[in-house]
């Protein structure tokens, strides 16, 4: 509650410093609520427990104050208590993220929590994942500065988020983006466009005493500093960019208390015109990991971001063996091509047929030992040595993947996909088990009725000899727009090796929209599955029960 | 006019970037050693509480084990160390490698109360610190930070002292811990008193080559292994706050020794703590 009033004061103090009192009135005021509540049904063929609460929710609701140059806002959480799967240190009701920004000529502040992205992140990306119950906001101040036309200078300081406290870890960081086009006032379409960057980010974390190989403490960087330089280049449908970062010695737990740099490199080239794009890119990580608590190896309190170069799979069988980027190292390159077979073609049909085709492969980083007597990432050591130009023999994972989508009428449009894919049980997920190797096809197609009323059914099945076997799963959804929808999905798990494990997961879903506002009802059960980041591992149970979830905004 | 500008504005993004990032380039060697503790107070040493959570289906769990071991090893006695096997990774199989049951209802409850597996395991409590915040659960690697931090502060406020009786025959404990009140405390405290066991060979995963042989260590020697409490999961009261405190308490245990451990490999550990914060505020050990 005190936090609340302090809040509060805050805003009203730098809203009536700022702003006449006519003018606040005139601001606009909006936001938008989210209520997900899970009442649990012990099931104990798939596993689900007897939750004791009955009944979990999380909840959150954002409001925003706008008035000219003028933001502030104010986020309200409550998990009372955390629904299963979410991180229990969630526990509690408060205001997490609260924040005052406003511009005047070429300053930018912002005061309290804030999400800011440098670059493509490889040194400091604070952001917000609701769905993995992820928030590593800053708390502190920033300060964007345009100076000139085309340059845009930023600052900040502050700590990060941890559930309901503040990381150990200060952070620091500044940020330069130059847009050469702009600056030299040259922003002809025969010129190709280019832009320069760099940062430079630092954490401070106080000394402690850490133990390692068996009776020696670490001497410790208390300031450890990330520095990194970015381009894109910009013609006619062509497109290059990179970004290097490298990071200064940074002992953590997530590299086993290694003193040797880390390095990122990222370069990525692309084309497109009408009907065709094509993506190449690669990335090589080592050592990378970048966090304000040095003890820590979960997914909390992260400086910076390495994204994965990995297609996101949105359907379920697809996305049932992601990729989690290797902060400590890999070698991962992708390619991708869309193509448009034209309109009014045999195959192309009266609206044309969208083809894309992706490629990724993330090997480990070729490394060798520092000497004959030292194990590979000793404690307290400069850890290894790399190649960089050369591939590790490791293979992470591998997706290869073509969807194919055609509209053959008004009425009725249709997809097909095929996901080839090899992943690495040992090292994504910390299990000693085989790679999986799967093949997972998809049919989708939706039929519109009238303007109004559509069906959709979707066939998925995913075929493996690793794990638990063969999957298969089939939806409809009836949509009877505006106002109602309904869902049905059935997944089973037919080819568990395991005959007494060949659990069938239904779900049926009811939703509700009316204007910004929509409820949905799901009965069902959801499979066990383990989540592991940085060798901590935590359990998602199984869970059987009736799920609602409410949006509003205004 | 526009070079010169840039160029001003690149310098002193520069130079401010150079003075802020201050970064500090630590040269070989990157350790010092520390030795065995050997120091020993005249009276009432003060000693720290690690509780290591773990189950013998976390493959990360023997590396956290190995921390736990080589800090007992540093600081002797001065470090009461408790595995707890509690959580998912802790449960028997029907069948296979890991039928063995080492879940305790003690454990199990302190595990649901301070969040413990489901954050993670590995993870562990030294004296139960922080509970009033979220960073009350320590990953391995912060807990010599921790257990020194706690033992450079040598003023004990309670001490304990333990005097086992202990009949091989009929396996009855009779175990009397002495509270001493070297200062006044004008607080809720309470005794736990639990019995642990070491030396028990039983499979253990394990995916650190460094640690053991990988998938399964099948002769992995669990140590501290929390067996039972004596004084049920929360303790007795010692003391109540607003009232005087005794300058001694005696507590006496009788507890029959289940046929299942191994008595030679037992010991009784006591610890008392602050009810409100669930602060430990001092430890001790003893064999049977």
């Amino acid at each position: 509650m005190r936090k609340l009033y302090a809040v509060i004061s805050i805003l009203v103090l730098i809203s009536a410093g700022s702003l006449q009192a006519q003018d606040l009135l005139q601001g606009k005021i909006s936001g938008n609520f989210q209520l997900d509540a899970q009442i649990y049904k012990a099931d104990s063929a798939i596993g689900a427990e007897d939750v004791s609460e009955k009944m979990l929710m999380n909840a959150f609701a954002n409001l925003l104050y706008t008035q000219g140059n003028f933001n502030a806002g104010i986020r309200f959480e409550s998990y009372i208590n955390p629904i299963l799967g979410y991180d229990k240190r969630y526990k509690g009701t408060g205001v997490p993220y609260w924040f005052a920004s406003w511009e005047k000529e070429s300053f930018g502040i912002t005061v309290g929590h804030f999400y800011e992205q440098f670059g493509s992140g490889m040194t400091l990306r604070s952001y917000e994942e609701r769905n993995l119950g992820y928030d590593n906001a800053i708390k502190g101040a920033r300060i964007v500065f345009k100076p000139y036309q085309g340059i845009v200078l930023k600052g900040l300081i502050g700590t990060q988020r941890f559930f309901w406290e503040q990381g150990p870890g200060m952070v620091r960081g500044l940020d330069g983006e130059f847009a050469l086009n702009d600056i030299f006032n040259n922003t002809s379409e025969n010129l190709p466009r280019l832009t320069l960057g760099g940062s430079f980010v630092s954490k401070f974390e106080p000394e402690a005493d850490i133990l390692v190989n068996g009776n020696e403490i670490l001497i410790l960087p208390e300031n450890v500093a990330a520095i990194s330089g970015r381009f894109n280049l910009n013609h006619k449908g062509f497109i290059l960019d990179g970004e290097y970062a490298y990071k200064y010695n940074d002992p953590s737990a997530v590299n086993n208390f290694i003193y040797k740099a880390g390095a990122s490199t990222l370069l990525q080239a692309s084309y497109s015109r009408k009907g065709f794009g094509i993506i190449l890119s690669g990335k090589v990580t080592d050592n990378m990991s970048f966090k304000s608590k040095r003890t820590e190896k979960g997914s909390v309190l992260d400086i910076n971001y390495l994204p994965a170069l990995t297609r996101q799979h949105a359907y379920t069988l697809s996305a049932m063996y992601p990729y989690a980027t290797q902060p400590n190292g890999e070698f991962a390159l992708q390619g991708q091509i869309n193509y448009k077979l034209k309109k009014g073609t045999i195959l192309g049909g009266k609206y044309g047929t969208d083809i894309a085709l992706n490629f990724s492969r993330v090997n480990s980083l070729d490394r060798d030992s520092l000497d004959n007597l030292t194990p590979l990432g000793k404690s307290g050591t400069l850890g290894y040595k790399t190649n960089y130009f050369a591939i590790g023999d490791e293979l992470y994972f591998q997706d290869f993947n073509i969807e194919i989508q055609h509209k053959f009428n008004n009425k009725f449009k249709a997809l097909i996909s095929w996901v080839n894919l090899v992943y690495n049980m040992k090292v994504i997920e910390a299990h000693d088990e085989p790679d999986v190797k799967a093949n997972i096809f998809i049919a989708d197609a939706t039929y519109r009725f009238n303007t109004r009323n559509a069906l959709k059914a979707e066939l998925q099945h995913l075929s493996t000899k690793q794990d638990e076997g063969n999957w298969a799963q089939a939806m409809l959804e009836f949509t009877f727009a505006p106002r109602w929808f309904m869902t049905f999905i059935d997944q089973y798990n037919y080819g568990n090796d395991d005959k007494d494990r060949r659990f069938h997961y239904p779900t049926v879903a009811l939703g509700y929209t009316q204007d910004s506002n929509r409820l949905s009802v799901s009965y069902g059960k959801q499979r066990e599955g383990i989540i592991c980041v940085g060798g901590v591992c935590r359990t998602v149970p199984a869970s059987n029960g009736l799920l609602i979830t409410l949006t509003s905004s205004f | 006019m526009i070079f010169k500008r840039i160029l001003q504005y690149s310098l002193s993004m520069a130079a401010a970037g150079a003075l802020m990032v201050s970064c500090d380039k630590i040269e070989e060697p990157f350790t010092e050693k520390i030795t065995v503790d050997t120091t020993i107070q005249t009276s009432h040493t003060k000693r720290v509480l690690l509780e290591d959570y773990t189950g013998h289906q976390c493959v990360n769990c023997p590396e956290a084990a190995l921390i736990a071991h080589d800090l007992k090893n540093l600081k002797g006695d001065k470090l009461v160390v408790i595995a707890v096997h509690a959580g998912w990774f802790a449960k028997a199989t029907p069948a296979g490698d890991f039928t063995a049951d080492y879940t305790t209802d003690a454990g199990d409850a302190w595990d649901a109360f301070f969040g413990i597996s489901n954050v993670g395991n590995p993870n562990g409590l030294v004296n139960r610190k922080y509970f009033t915040t979220s960073e009350h659960i320590l990953s391995p690697p912060a807990w010599s930070t921790e257990v020194l931090n706690v033992l450079a502060d040598t003023v004990v406020t309670v001490d304990l002292k333990i005097n086992n009786n202990y009949n091989a025959e009929n396996r009855l404990l009779n175990s009397e811990i002495t509270v001493e009140f070297v200062k006044p405390v004008d607080k809720d405290l309470n005794l736990i008193v639990v019995l642990t066991e070491s030396g028990i060979v039983s499979p253990q995963k394990n995916n650190n080559a460094e640690v053991g042989v990988t998938p399964i260590i099948y002769d992995y020697v669990h140590n501290h292994m929390l067996r039972d409490a004596l004084t049920g999961t929360w303790g007795v009261e010692v003391a109540k706050a607003g009232t005087a405190n005794p300058a001694t308490l005696k507590k006496n245990f009788n507890y029959t020794v289940n046929q299942a451990f191994n008595a030679d490999n037992c010991s009784i550990v006591a610890f008392v703590y602050d009810v409100a914060t669930k602060e430990v505020l001092q430890a001790v050990e003893k064999q049977l």
